[in-house]
C-alpha cells in the first residue's frame, strides 16, 4: 500500500486525536515498519488494518465509520496534492468514470508496483450511474468516503447506495442518483 | 512531562526514519533516472547514426540515379499542375538549348510547342492529372529555332499526401530514327511506284507484242487455207514454228512474272485426268511428226474418278516437260506414268514421271536446271533455244500445287523428270469421252448477230474470217463509240470486245452498254485482250463482261467460246431452214445442259429412253415416297430416295438429285420429319414446274429421231 495513505491516515489520527493517539498506535502495535512512514515509500497493508483496528478499539467507533471518515479526509488532500486529475474531468460522473480509465493509468505509470482497486462504470440514465468497486483489501467504506467527497466537490447534490456484493466486502456496488 | 518528552523523542525517531527512507529512495530513483537518461541518449545517439547512415545512402542513392538518368541522355523536366517549369535537368537543358533559370516558372507549352502539337500535349496532361502516364512522339523547339523530334514519357509527381503536383516528362531525342523513318517510307513509295510501272510496262508490254503476234499467227493459219505451193507451205511452216515459238517465250516470261509477282493462283475444279493425258498423248504424237520418236502415257488403274485440282497448271506442267523431253530426245521414247504413291481419305497423292531416250543432263548440271534463266550450257541454247525459265516456272508450278520435282538422268541415255501433286478425289467415275469437239460446236450459223469491236485492222480481219467461215455476218465496230452506237441500232447475241482501243475503251464501251437504254444491255460480251494479268480479267467481270478471251486466239477457242454464250433457242430467227443447220438437237436451257452432254453426247436414242422411263416408273415412286414421309417410316425413306436420286440427275434435274440426297442424308437421322418435309415439298414444287417441260422435251426428241 502506497505510503501516501499511511502518511494522511496518521496526519488525520493526530489531527483528530492528538499526537498521543498516533504515538499510542504505532506503539501498541508490532509494524515492520516501525511507524515511520514517508508518502513516497510501500508499506504491507496489514499495517493499515492493524492501525484501524486499534484505532476503533480506542476510540469505540467502528472501523467502517473510521474508514469513511479517511476517504474524505483523504479526498481534501487529494484535491490539494493532485488537483490536475480533478480538473481533466468536466462532471461529477466524468470524474468518477475517468478514476478507472484515467487516473490509475497515469498512477501506475508512476508506480508500477501500486495494487489499486478496480472499477466499472455504467451510465444507466442521464442522472444514475452504477460504480462496482473490486478490491481484496475490502475498503469500500473508505471507497464511499471518497465519492462522497468528490460529490461535494462537483457541487452536485443526491444520493449513494452502498450495496456490498459478497460477505467479505471485496465486491461492493455503488448506484450514485443525482438530483 | 517526562511521557510527553518520549513519545516526542519517538515521533522525531520516526520522522528521521522516514527521511531516511525518503532519501534512500530519492537516492534510488534519481540512480535509476541516471540509467535510464544513459540509456536514452545512446539509444538517441544509435538513431542519431542510423538516420546518418540512412541519408548517406539515400544521397548516394540519389547521385547515383541522377548520373545514370543524366548519362542516359534522357532529358528529364518537371511541371506544375499548371505546365510551368519547375526543374530542367541538365541533358534536357543540353537537348534544348536553354539553360535552367531560363526555364523557371515558364510555360512548357509556349515555350517548345506550336499549336496543334499544344492540342496533343494538353490531352496528355489531363491524363497526367488522372492519376495515367503515356508515352508519345512530339516535335519541339530548341533555342535556336531548330526543330527536333523527342519521345516523351510523362508520369504524375505526387506529394507525400499523394496530390498530385504536376508531372515529370521523359525526353529521348528520336530525330534522328524520326528522319530515318521518313526517308524509309519515302523510299517505300518510290519502290512501289516504281513496282506499279514495272507491272504496267508488262503490261503494256505484253499488249504490243501479243496483238502483231496475234496477227501473224491469226493470219498465218488463214493462209494455210489458201491455195499454196509446196514451197509456199514449207516457208509457211516455218513462219508457224517461229511465230507458236516466239508466243511460247513471251507466255513463259508473262507467267513467271506473274508467279513472281503473286498473281497466279491455284484454281482447283474437277476435272478428267485420263482425258487429259489422252490429248496430251495425242498432242505430242503429232508434234514429234517425222522424227522416230514413240509417244506414250501410262496412267495406273487406280485412277478412274475425276479428281479435283488445278488441270491447267497440270497442263503447263506436263506440256514443258514432255515439250522439253521431245526437243531434247531425236529417236527413242518419251513417255508420262502416273501412279497413285499416297492415298488418305479422299486425298490422293499422285506421282508423274516424265521420260525420255534424249541426250541426257550431266550430273553435276542437275541442281542447276530449276534456277531462273538457267540452261545446261550455251551450246544447248544456241542449238536447241529457249528462254531457260520453262523449268524454273514447271517447279515453282508444283510447289504451288503442294508438290515436288525431281529429276534422275545420264549423259546419252535419258532423263526422267518425276513429280508429286496431291489430288481430291470426287469419287465420281470420269466418263470417257473422245478428244473430238463437241458435235454441239456446229450450232451457230449465219443467222448468230455478232458485234466485234476491234481497232486493229489485222485482228478485225482475222476475226471476220473466222467468222466467215462459219457463216456468220459480223457487225464491225472501229473503236469502242461505234460500238456503243452499233448496240443501240439493233440487238447482237453476242459482242466481242477489244479492251485497248483508241477513244472509248472496251471497259468504257462495256460499262456504257450495260448501263444505258439500249437493245443490248443484257447481250454477252467477251473481252478480247492480249493481256494476260488476271488484274484486268477481274476488272473485265467487275464491270458486267461474261467472258475473257486472250489474244492471240485459236479458231476453236473463238468458237468454243460462241457456243458458250450463245442460246441457240433465244435466237430470235424462227424462218431458220432446218435442212441448211446440222441436225443437233438442243435440250431445254432449264435442264442442266452440260450434264445432259456429258451424259449422253448426242445419243437421244437413249436420252428418250431414259426420259421415258422417268416418266412412267420414277414419278409414281415420288407419291410412293410422299406416302412414307406421312407414315414417318425413317428408313424406307431413306432407301426409297436413295434408289430414284439419280434418275433426276439422268432428266437434266442435278439440283433435284442435290435435294434428294439431302433428304436420303436427313432419313438417317430418324428425326427431323420437319426437314425431310419441307425438302420433299421444294421436289414436290421443283417436279410442278419440270414435269411439263420433261414431257415436252421427250415429244422434241422423239419427233427428232423420226426427222
Amino acid at each position: 500500500m502506497k505510503g501516501i495513505v499511511f502518511t494522511e491516515f496518521i496526519e488525520m489520527v493526530e489531527q483528530t486525536f492528538g499526537y498521543e493517539m498516533a504515538d499510542d498506535l504505532i506503539e501498541s502495535n508490532e509494524l515492520p515498519s516501525g511507524g515511520s512512514y514517508t508518502s513516497i515509500g510501500t508499506y504491507d497493508y496489514s499495517e493499515m488494518i492493524s492501525l484501524v483496528t486499534t484505532l476503533s478499539q480506542r476510540t469505540k467507533a467502528p472501523v467502517s465509520d473510521l474508514l469513511f471518515a479517511f476517504g474524505k479526509y483523504i479526498f481534501q488532500s487529494f484535491t490539494k496534492r493532485y488537483p490536475e486529475f480533478l480538473e481533466a474531468s468536466d462532471s461529477f460522473f466524468d470524474f468518477l468514470e475517468s478514476i478507472e480509465k484515467y487516473i490509475h493509468v497515469e498512477v501506475r505509470k508512476l508506480y508500477p508496483d501500486a495494487e489499486l482497486p478496480k472499477f466499472e462504470t455504467a451510465l444507466l440514465d442521464g442522472k444514475t450511474l452504477e460504480m462496482n468497486y473490486f478490491s481484496e483489501r475490502k475498503m469500500g467504506d473508505f471507497a464511499m468516503g471518497l465519492i462522497e467527497s468528490s460529490m461535494e466537490y462537483f457541487g452536485e447534490k443526491g444520493t449513494i447506495d452502498m450495496n456490498p456484493k459478497n460477505d467479505s466486502g471485496s465486491e461492493v456496488q455503488f448506484i450514485i442518483k443525482k438530483l | 512531562m517526562e511521557k510527553q518528552l518520549a513519545m516526542l523523542q519517538r515521533r522525531l525517531e520516526r520522522e528521521r526514519n522516514a527521511r531516511k527512507q525518503a532519501e534512500s529512495i530519492l537516492e534510488q530513483k534519481a540512480l535509476e533516472l541516471f540509467k535510464a537518461n544513459e540509456e536514452l541518449r545512446a539509444l538517441n545517439e544509435d538513431l542519431e547514426n542510423k538516420i546518418a547512415e540512412r541519408s548517406k545512402a539515400l544521397v548516394e542513392s540519389e547521385i547515383r540515379y541522377k548520373r545514370i538518368i543524366e548519362n542516359m541522355e534522357l532529358g528529364l523536366l518537371e511541371v506544375d499542375n499548371d505546365g510551368k517549369v519547375i526543374r530542367a535537368y541538365d541533358w534536357f537543358c543540353d537537348m534544348t538549348g536553354y539553360t535552367e533559370n531560363e526555364l523557371l516558372g515558364k510555360d512548357a507549352g509556349n515555350v517548345f510547342l506550336t499549336q496543334d502539337q499544344r492540342e496533343l500535349i494538353d490531352a496528355q496532361n489531363d491524363n497526367r492529372k488522372r492519376g495515367q502516364a503515356g508515352v508519345y512522339e512530339l516535335q519541339i523547339k530548341k533555342k535556336n529555332g531548330e526543330k527536333i523530334w523527342v519521345l516523351i514519357s510523362g508520369a504524375p509527381m505526387y506529394d507525400t499526401n499523394d496530390n498530385i503536383i504536376g508531372s515529370v516528362g521523359v525526353h529521348y531525342d528520336i530525330t534522328a530514327q524520326k528522319n530515318l523513318q521518313n526517308d524509309l517510307i519515302e523510299a517505300r513509295k518510290v519502290a512501289e511506284s516504281a513496282q506499279q510501272a514495272e507491272k504496267q510496262f508488262l503490261a503494256n508490254m505484253s499488249h504490243e507484242i501479243r496483238t502483231p503476234l496475234n496477227a501473224v499467227i491469226g493470219m498465218t493459219h488463214l493462209l494455210f487455207d489458201t491455195k499454196l505451193s509446196p514451197k509456199q507451205k514449207e516457208y509457211l511452216a516455218i513462219l508457224r514454228s517461229s511465230a507458236d515459238l516466239l508466243k511460247g517465250l513471251i507466255n513463259d516470261i508473262l507467267d513467271f512474272s506473274k508467279i513472281e509477282s503473286g498473281q497466279m493462283e491455284v484454281a482447283p475444279r474437277e476435272f478428267d485426268l485420263i482425258g487429259l493425258l489422252k490429248s496430251l498423248e495425242k498432242t505430242f504424237q503429232l508434234k514429234v511428226e517425222k522424227k522416230p520418236v514413240e509417244v506414250r502415257s501410262r496412267l495406273d488403274p487406280q485412277i478412274q474418278n475425276m479428281l479435283i485440282g488445278d488441270d491447267l497448271m497440270l497442263n503447263q506442267i506436263l506440256f514443258n516437260l514432255v515439250g522439253n523431253a521431245i526437243k531434247f530426245t531425236s529417236e527413242g521414247v518419251v513417255g508420262v506414268n502416273v501412279k497413285v504413291i499416297d492415298s488418305k481419305d479422299k486425298m490422293k497423292t499422285l506421282q508423274f514421271d516424265v521420260y525420255d531416250t534424249g541426250i541426257g543432263i550431266p550430273k553435276k548440271k542437275q541442281n542447276l536446271i530449276f534456277q531462273d534463266f538457267k540452261q545446261v550450257n550455251k551450246e544447248i541454247k544456241l542449238k536447241y533455244g529457249g528462254t531457260g525459265l520453262g523449268l524454273a516456272i514447271t517447279k515453282r508450278l508444283i510447289e504451288m500445287q503442294k508438290g515436288k520435282i525431281w529429276v534422275e538422268s545420264e549423259i546419252g541415255k535419258g532423263t526422267r523428270f518425276s513429280f508429286t501433286i496431291p489430288y481430291e478425289d470426287t469419287g465420281r467415275e470420269a466418263i470417257i469421252k473422245n478428244n473430238q469437239l463437241p458435235k454441239k460446236l456446229t450450232f451457230i450459223g449465219e443467222h448468230c448477230r455478232v458485234l466485234v469491236a476491234e481497232d486493229n485492222i489485222m485482228n478485225r480481219k482475222y476475226i471476220n474470217t473466222l467468222l466467215k467461215k462459219w457463216d456468220i455476218n459480223p457487225v464491225m465496230a472501229h473503236d469502242g463509240q461505234e460500238a456503243i452506237e452499233a448496240t443501240k441500232k439493233q440487238e447482237f447475241d453476242i459482242i466481242l470486245m477489244d479492251i485497248q482501243m483508241p477513244e472509248v475503251d472496251g471497259f468504257e464501251a462495256t460499262i456504257s452498254i450495260r448501263n444505258t437504254t439500249n437493245l443490248n444491255q443484257k447481250t454477252p460480251i467477251i473481252a478480247l485482250t492480249a493481256s494476260a494479268l488476271t488484274k484486268e480479267k477481274d476488272k473485265a467481270f467487275s464491270i458486267g463482261m461474261n467472258d475473257f478471251l486472250s489474244k492471240p486466239f485459236a479458231p476453236i477457242e473463238l468458237l468454243r467460246c460462241l457456243n458458250k454464250h450463245v442460246n441457240q433457242e433465244e435466237i430470235n430467227n424462227p424462218n431458220q431452214n432446218q435442212e441448211d443447220m446440222e441436225a443437233i438437237f438442243s435440250f431445254n436451257a432449264k435442264l442442266d445442259l452440260d450434264y445432259l452432254e456429258d451424259c449422253y453426247e448426242g445419243d437421244l436414242d437413249y436420252a428418250s429412253d431414259m426420259f421415258s422411263i422417268f416418266i412412267e416408273y420414277t414419278l409414281p415412286e415420288v407419291d410412293h415416297l410422299e406416302a412414307l414421309i406421312a407414315s414417318k417410316k425413317y428408313e424406307e425413306i431413306r432407301k426409297a430416295a436413295h434408289k430414284m436420286k439419280p434418275a433426276f440427275a439422268m432428266v437434266g434435274l442435278t439440283h433435284i438429285t442435290d435435294h434428294m440426297a439431302a433428304l436420303e442424308q436427313t432419313a438417317k437421322e430418324k428425326t427431323e420429319i420437319n426437314t425431310i418435309e419441307l425438302l420433299f415439298k421444294e421436289v414436290k414444287e421443283e417436279l410442278s414446274i419440270f414435269i411439263p417441260i420433261l414431257k415436252q422435251e421427250l415429244k422434241k426428241m422423239q419427233a427428232f429421231i423420226n426427222k
